[in-house]
C-alpha cells in the first residue's frame, strides 16, 4: 500500500515536470538543426551542433538593445516604484488623518482594475504631450500600475513594525522624513525586497505595454524583439528557435542563483495577507 | 505621535497619491467615459449613451471571447487551483527530490508569457510541431490537427499553455501554506487511521482556504487581462474566434480604431474580474 502510492506520487509529479520542462528542451535541441533534419528526426539529438541559427538571431533579431532596454524599464521602475510607493506607504501605515483613508482605498480598488483599462486615456495623453517612445515615460507607465499592489504590501508590513522604535526619536524631536530615511526603509528591506522581485518579473515580462507605448525598434524591450521574430524568420525554425534560447538563457541563470529569494518573495507576498 | 509636519508629510505622501490619480485612476475613469461614445480617434466623439454595451451582448465575436475567457478561467482553474495543490500536498511530505521538482514547476513562470508563448507556437505548429510529432511517432496520427487554426480546437488550445506556465506559482503558494499550518493536526488524523488523499481535502485544505482565495483572486484578474500568451499564439485568429477579451479589447482598441466600443469591453471585462473576485471571496470563506 505504501509502496503503489509513492509511485503513484512519483508517477505524477514526473509527468508534470515533463509537461513543464520538455517544450524547452525540444526548442533547445531543435535550435541546432536545419529545417530538413527538424522534420526527419524531430525528437534526436542533433547530428551536428550548427550554430547558424544563433548567428542569425544576434544579426538581426535586435535581440541586444532589447536587452538593454528590458534592463533600462525594469530597473527605473523598480528604483521609483520602490522609493514612491515606501514613502507613501508609511504615511498610511502611520499616519490618520481626513482623506487618508479615501487615499488608500482609492489605491486599494487599483488592485481589481486589469491593466488594460486606463491604456487608451494614457495613450492620447502621452501623444498629445510628445512622449511616447521614451524611456521614462514607459516607465512611469509601469510604475503607475504598480503602485496598488507595492502600496497594499509595503503599507501592511509596515503597520506590523512596533512603534517603540520610533517613538525614542519622535522625543529627541525627529521628523518623519528622518525617521523614514534612518528607521522605517531600513526595517522595510525584505517587504522591499520582495515587491521589487514581483515589479521586476512584471516589468522584464510586459509585452502589452510595450506593444502599445515604444512602437519604434530603438525603444522596444526584448519580449517585442520576440514578437518580432516570430514574424521575421517565418521559415527559418533554426533562428526562431535560437532566439529563444537566447532570450530564455539569462532568465535560467538568474533563476538558478536566485531561486530561493525569489520564491520566498513570491509566496511572502500572497501568503502574507 | 508624529509632529504635524504638512511638508515631510506631503513629501512622503503626494508622489505617489498624485502619480496615481493623474495617470492610472483618471484614464481608468475616462476609459468608461469613452465607452458611451462612437470615436475613431481622429473624428467627433458622438455620444450614443449605452449602444456601445448594447451592441456588444449582441456581437458573435465578443460573445466567443467572452466564452473564451471563461474557458481560460476554467483551465487556468484546473492547473492552477487544482493540480497545483494536489503537487504542493505531495511536495509538502519533503520526499526525495521535491526541491528539483519545485524548481521544474516554477521555472515557466520567470520566462516571460512572451517566451512561453513562443515555444507552445512550436508546440502546436502544424507542420513540424512537437505535438503532432508526438502523436505520429506513436501511431496517433489521426489525432493531428491543425491546433491553432481549427477553430473548435484552437479555442481550448490557447489555455493551456498559460495555465502549464503559472501552475507553478500556485505549488509554490500553496507549499508555503501548507508548512505554515499546523502538522500536529494531519499527524493525529494519520493515527486515527485516515486516508493520505481524505486528510488532503478534509484537514489540509480547510486550514489553507484564506490563501486559496487569495490565489483565486490573483488567478482571475491575471487570466481576464492575460496578453502575452495569446497574443504570441494566435492574435485571435483566425477569423477573430481565438480573443480572449482583453486581446480582443486591445484589437478593437489599437488596430481597429473603434475606441469607443474597445473601450466598452474593457471596461466589461473590469466588471466580471470584480464580480468574479467577490463570487470566488464568497464560496472560500473561512469562518473563523
Amino acid at each position: 500500500m505504501k509502496k503503489t502510492s509513492k509511485i503513484l506520487m512519483y508517477s505524477l509529479l514526473i509527468l508534470f515536470a515533463i509537461i513543464e520542462l520538455y517544450p524547452f528542451f525540444w526548442v533547445i535541441l531543435s535550435s541546432f538543426k536545419s529545417n530538413l533534419e527538424l522534420i526527419n528526426n524531430p525528437f534526436s539529438f542533433p547530428e551536428e551542433f550548427r550554430l547558424r541559427g544563433y548567428e542569425e538571431a544576434i544579426r538581426i533579431g535586435n535581440l541586444l538593445s532589447g536587452a538593454k532596454n528590458s534592463i533600462i524599464y525594469t530597473g527605473g521602475t523598480v528604483i521609483l516604484q520602490l522609493t514612491i510607493a515606501s514613502a507613501a506607504s508609511f504615511v498610511f501605515a502611520r499616519d490618520n488623518f481626513k482623506f487618508l483613508k479615501f487615499f488608500y482605498l482609492i489605491i486599494l480598488f487599483g488592485l481589481m482594475v486589469p491593466s488594460i483599462v486606463g491604456l487608451l486615456p494614457l495613450y492620447i495623453f502621452y501623444k498629445n504631450l510628445g512622449i511616447l517612445n521614451t524611456h521614462f515615460s514607459i516607465i512611469l507607465i509601469h510604475t503607475v500600475l504598480g503602485i496598488p499592489f507595492a502600496v497594499f504590501f509595503i503599507t501592511n508590513f509596515m503597520k506590523s513594525i512596533p512603534k517603540s522604535l520610533e517613538e525614542a526619536a519622535i522625543m529627541d524631536g525627529a521628523n518623519m522624513l528622518w525617521i523614514y530615511r534612518k528607521i522605517i526603509v531600513p526595517i522595510s528591506k525584505p517587504s522591499l525586497a520582495t515587491v521589487g522581485t514581483f515589479i521586476a518579473l512584471q516589468v522584464w515580462n510586459d509585452l502589452m505595454i510595450s506593444t502599445i507605448f515604444a512602437d519604434t525598434m530603438s525603444m522596444q524591450p526584448i519580449t517585442v524583439a520576440i514578437l518580432r521574430a516570430k514574424t521575421q524568420f517565418v521559415t527559418r525554425y533554426d533562428t526562431m528557435f535560437a532566439a529563444v534560447v537566447l532570450v530564455s538563457v539569462p532568465f535560467f541563470i538568474i533563476f538558478a542563483l536566485f531561486q530561493r529569494q525569489v520564491v520566498s518573495g513570491v509566496t511572502a507576498g500572497a501568503v502574507k495577507e | 505621535m508624529y509632529k504635524k509636519s504638512y511638508l515631510s508629510r506631503s513629501i512622503l505622501l503626494l508622489p505617489a497619491v498624485l502619480l496615481y490619480i493623474s495617470l492610472g485612476l483618471y484614464p481608468q475613469i475616462q476609459t468608461l467615459y469613452y465607452s458611451f461614445f462612437r470615436w475613431n480617434g481622429i473624428g467627433e466623439k458622438v455620444f450614443i449613451g449605452f449602444e456601445n454595451f448594447i451592441a456588444l451582448f449582441k456581437d458573435e465575436i465578443v460573445l466567443v471571447a467572452i466564452g473564451n475567457s471563461f474557458r481560460l478561467l476554467l483551465v487556468n482553474f484546473v492547473f492552477q487551483m487544482g493540480i497545483a495543490f494536489v503537487l504542493a500536498y505531495i511536495l509538502s511530505t519533503r520526499l526525495k527530490g521535491w526541491k528539483f521538482f519545485r524548481f521544474a514547476y516554477f521555472v515557466p513562470c520567470i520566462l516571460s508569457g512572451t517566451i512561453i508563448g513562443f515555444i507552445w507556437k512550436f508546440v502546436y505548429s502544424s507542420k513540424y510541431g512537437l505535438l503532432n510529432s508526438i502523436l505520429e511517432s506513436i501511431n496517433l496520427s489521426a489525432l493531428t490537427t491543425s491546433w491553432l487554426g481549427n477553430i473548435d480546437v484552437a479555442r481550448w488550445a490557447i489555455a493551456f499553455p498559460g495555465a502549464i506556465q503559472w501552475m507553478g506559482f500556485g505549488v509554490v503558494i500553496y507549499m508555503t501554506a501548507i508548512s505554515n499550518i499546523n502538522h500536529s493536526l494531519i499527524e493525529s488524523a494519520k493515527i486515527d487511521g485516515a486516508r493520505n488523499f481524505k486528510i488532503m481535502i478534509h484537514i489540509v485544505f480547510p486550514l489553507i482556504k484564506s490563501i486559496a482565495a487569495m490565489n483565486m483572486i490573483y488567478m482571475i484578474k491575471g487570466v481576464l487581462q492575460s496578453f502575452d500568451v495569446l497574443w504570441m499564439l494566435t492574435e485571435g485568429k483566425p477569423l477573430n474566434m481565438t480573443h480572449s477579451m482583453a486581446t480582443l479589447a486591445y484589437t478593437n482598441i489599437f488596430r481597429y480604431n473603434v475606441l469607443g466600443y474597445g473601450s466598452a469591453i474593457a471596461f466589461v471585462i473590469f466588471i466580471i474580474s470584480v464580480i468574479l473576485a467577490i463570487i470566488s471571496k464568497l464560496a472560500l470563506k473561512t469562518d473563523s
